[in-house]
């Protein structure tokens, strides 16, 4: 039976640095049109002196895949079918995402930045890419670099979900909602 | 070589040899009671080694992993000092499921339980801690201080509009703000000038907040008048489908309870039906008109009711007497932003401005619609009663001011309107002579503009009287006008209204109280006010329900006054708090800087009523 398009579920992740060094992290679970149907987000982790000196330069991958996404996804109650990072948050979710199949990382087209690293997969190999449209945008698409199952089925959410939603959008909303969150964090820590 | 090492080798090498750098400086007089503890899963034990011998354990471990090098080699560390872990991150979750509107299964989900309540992560080697604080979207939860926050995750209107409103893309750019006003809050009053496309905006709006599934039912309250027109506008901008309450009880009921999505009503359906409404809830209710809103009456009553979550109101013109009558309105968008006492007696417009502000946008024509044609005001144009029709006026105007002075302290209101009401309906033509000095003077730019080639140029005349607007249809018969007055149906109303905007129409009389709100009538330019109202915001609505977004002819408006009458004192008086009004209005967009009390004290009304010295 074919599901309906609001019943795809697709679930974002994203994170935003506060200029506090805080690092907040953030799943979006969306149905095929964009409407949010569950959100979780962390409070701002702020890694200490004795830890920035121990991970040194991976301090954000180890931040990302080994703290901020298992917990975010082990804490959603409606599990996504796809999980979908932008490369802003390559680095912290990326392994994580790849290691989570299907996953996606989502390029718009028009990225100056688009390098063909992005193409390859954690084990190396090259991943699936494919383009598709993005709503509200007259020239622009959407590159995706699907970690797929062998049914395809990444492939074909994204297909179902192009028609219907920005497929970037909701990076940035996430982000918008972060920023706001470490705003009323800092507010409070002010206080 | 090293570039094809896949990610998490390099990384995990990284995290070894900046961990064997670091430890001898972070600890530098424990290096032997530090421990690694490496739960890999390439290791079938977790192992203890001292720092002096991590360095073997990584290039062993790294070594390992190498062979073969897949995603599945992550490993997790500890180090513990002390007996405290430092490398671990604290990790608090909070968030929200929303609220399916179409699925009551998740209506109760107003807390998210944890699944793993002993706040640790399922992830074995970390130490982080996960709570959950749920809420639902638009509900604060004590435990959540960031659920407000929540709705900044929905789609923007134009996601959605991309797919399922075409007409969006034609919304100018003042009114996708004003569909994002009304979007973004559960109270909210738009205030634009009429002609702005209020209708517009809420209808997107509305559609926008089902579509997302942030509300199930809406209800859209609004004069009969503008029932099919509401019905028409919604589903022209929004692709929005809005059915009218209508039919026997039995039906009405069965909408009120369970009819999903859209449905408009008017305030008598609402008074009638409000023991079935007040059982039912809707999430969000629209007041188009908030003269419905402003005086404590049944309906006002009825209306604020309804059980609802958000409430709306449009209104071009929020104030038309005192500025009480805008607490009145504020209670139905807002309940309890202003007391009982306060809903009586206003507080000062300092108060009054910073608690609305939050809920109220307004945006003037003048500002928005650069490209609209001018209004041109003309007049009034002073008249001269001659003949019969003079003398059956100072018959009149002497038996009503004895009969007013009979009344001596018995006076009341009532009786000087009920009097007064007399005088005006002989300056407006005289019954026995059958004379109109006005009917006369309109007749000449009637005659003008019926003699011109251009059969698109179309008029329409109020009067706040229908014996009038009758009258005059006889005088006029030879231009075939018709009237619009509130005894017709609705169907009656929409075959008219057809026959004025599409079809042959080019006069039309309107009975002011019944047209002059709301309707839309683009298609004429010359406006005729053949009487003077009480209330000047009742003028002003309907001159623009020409002077507004679509009408690309300028627009004239004229104005008609007897000399020596009633007319003629009225008129002195509503100009005056007109222009108190006008300030008061045009402050609303940035400031209440002038609250008016225009209400008619009895003295005013009775030295209205007082006969000229001239005869």
């Amino acid at each position: 039976m074919n599901k309906s398009d609001k019943d795809c579920l697709l679930g974002y992740i994203a994170h935003y640095v506060s200029p506090q060094r805080a690092y907040y992290g953030g799943i979006l679970i969306t149905d095929a049109r964009g409407v949010p149907k569950e959100f979780r987000h962390s409070e701002g982790v702020r890694p200490s002196r004795v830890q920035s000196t121990l991970y040194g330069e991976s301090l954000e991958e180890s931040l990302g895949t080994d703290a901020l996404a298992p917990a975010l996804l082990g804490s959603v109650t409606i599990k996504p079918e796809i999980l979908l990072i932008d490369k802003e948050s390559r680095l912290l979710f990326g392994q994580f995402a790849h290691a989570n199949a299907p996953a996606a990382l989502l390029v718009p087209l028009a990225d100056p930045d688009l390098a063909f690293a992005d193409m390859l997969g954690v084990d190396g190999s090259l991943l699936d890419a494919r383009d598709y449209d993005l709503k509200g945008s007259t020239s622009e698409r959407v590159y995706a670099y699907i970690q797929d199952r062998s049914d395809n089925v990444g492939a074909r959410i994204l297909e179902t979900a192009q028609k219907r939603m920005n497929l970037m959008s909701p990076f940035l909303r996430i982000r918008t909602v972060l920023a706001e969150i470490a705003q009323v964090e800092m507010g409070r820590a002010a206080k | 070589m090293n570039d094809q090492i896949p990610s998490t080798l390099t990384h995990r090498r990284g995290i070894r040899a900046s961990l064997l750098r670091a430890l001898p400086r972070v600890w530098p007089k424990a290096p032997h009671t530090a421990e690694i503890l490496v739960p890999a899963l390439h290791i079938p034990r977790t192992s203890k080694f001292d720092i002096g011998m991590s360095a073997l354990l990584a290039d062993k471990t790294f070594q390992a992993f190498w062979s073969p090098p897949t995603v599945q080699t992550l490993i997790t560390w500890e180090v513990v000092c002390g007996g405290s872990l430092v490398n671990a991150f604290g990790v608090r979750i909070y968030g929200v499921r929303y609220r399916n509107t179409n699925d009551s299964e998740n209506d109760s989900m107003d807390e998210v339980p944890a699944p793993n309540p002993d706040g640790q992560l399922g992830i074995p080697g970390l130490g982080g801690t996960k709570r959950f604080s749920g809420s639902e979207h638009a509900k604060s939860s004590p435990g959540n201080k960031y659920s407000h926050l929540y709705t900044l995750l929905y789609p923007p209107p134009e996601d959605f509009a991309a797919t399922h409103m075409p007409e969006f893309s034609k919304l100018r750019d003042y009114q996708r703000v004003g569909v994002e006003f009304l979007v973004s809050r559960e109270h909210a009053l738009l205030a634009d000038d009429m002609g702005l496309g209020k209708t517009a905006q809420c209808s997107i709006a509305t559609h926008v907040l089902l579509r997302s599934e942030r509300i199930r039912r809406a209800l859209i309250i609004c004069p009969r008048a503008l029932v099919r027109q509401w019905e028409r506008e919604a589903k022209h901008w929004a692709n929005l489908i809005a059915r009218p309450v209508e039919g026997t009880p039995l039906h009405r009921k069965r909408m009120w309870e369970s009819f999903p999505g859209a449905i408009i009503a008017t305030p008598q359906i609402v008074l009638n039906d409000i023991d079935v409404i007040s059982k039912s809830h809707f999430d969000l209710v629209v007041c188009d008109d908030v003269s419905m809103l402003k005086n404590p009456g049944k309906i006002t009553n009825a209306i604020r009711r309804i059980p609802r979550s958000r409430s709306w109101c449009l209104s071009g013109t929020p104030l038309e007497n005192k500025p009480e009558d805008f607490a009145n309105v504020m209670q139905f968008v807002k309940p309890d932003l202003f007391s009982g006492v306060e809903r009586g007696s206003a507080p000062n417009h300092v108060e009054l401005q910073a608690r609305v502000k939050p809920f109220f946008l307004r945006r003037r024509k003048i500002d928005c619609l650069e490209e609209l044609p001018p209004k041109q005001l003309i007049g009034p144009d002073e008249l001269q009663m001659e003949g019969p029709q003079r003398e059956t006026y100072r018959n009149t105007e002497a038996q009503q001011w004895q009969q007013l002075q009979a009344l001596g302290v018995n006076t009341t209101k009532l009786h000087v309107f009920a009097l007064m009401n007399l005088l005006l309906k002989v300056c407006n033509y005289d019954e026995i002579s059958g004379r109109s000095a006005k009917a006369d003077a309109v007749r000449d730019k009637l005659d003008n503009l019926f003699d011109n080639d251009d059969p698109s140029i179309k008029m329409v005349v109020f009067s706040h009287r229908v014996d009038t607007l009758h009258f005059l249809q006889r005088e006029w018969s030879a231009y075939q006008p018709r009237i619009y007055h509130g005894g017709l149906s609705t169907r009656e109303r929409e075959e008219l209204l057809h026959w004025f905007k599409k079809g042959s129409g080019r006069l039309l009389l309107i009975s002011t109280k019944a047209g002059s709100r709301g309707l839309n009538l683009q298609e004429a330019s010359y406006v005729f006010h053949f009487d003077r109202t009480w209330n000047p915001v009742d003028e002003m609505q309907a001159e623009d329900r020409c002077w507004r977004m679509g009408q690309n002819r300028k627009v004239f408006v004229y104005r008609y006054l007897q000399l020596d009458t009633i007319e003629e004192r009225v008129d002195r008086a509503l100009r005056f708090k007109k222009g108190q009004f006008d300030t008061y209005v045009d402050s609303m967009a940035e400031d209440t800087d002038a609250l008016a009390v225009t209400k008619w004290s009895l003295d005013e009304l009775i030295a209205l009523m007082k006969p000229s010295d001239k005869k």
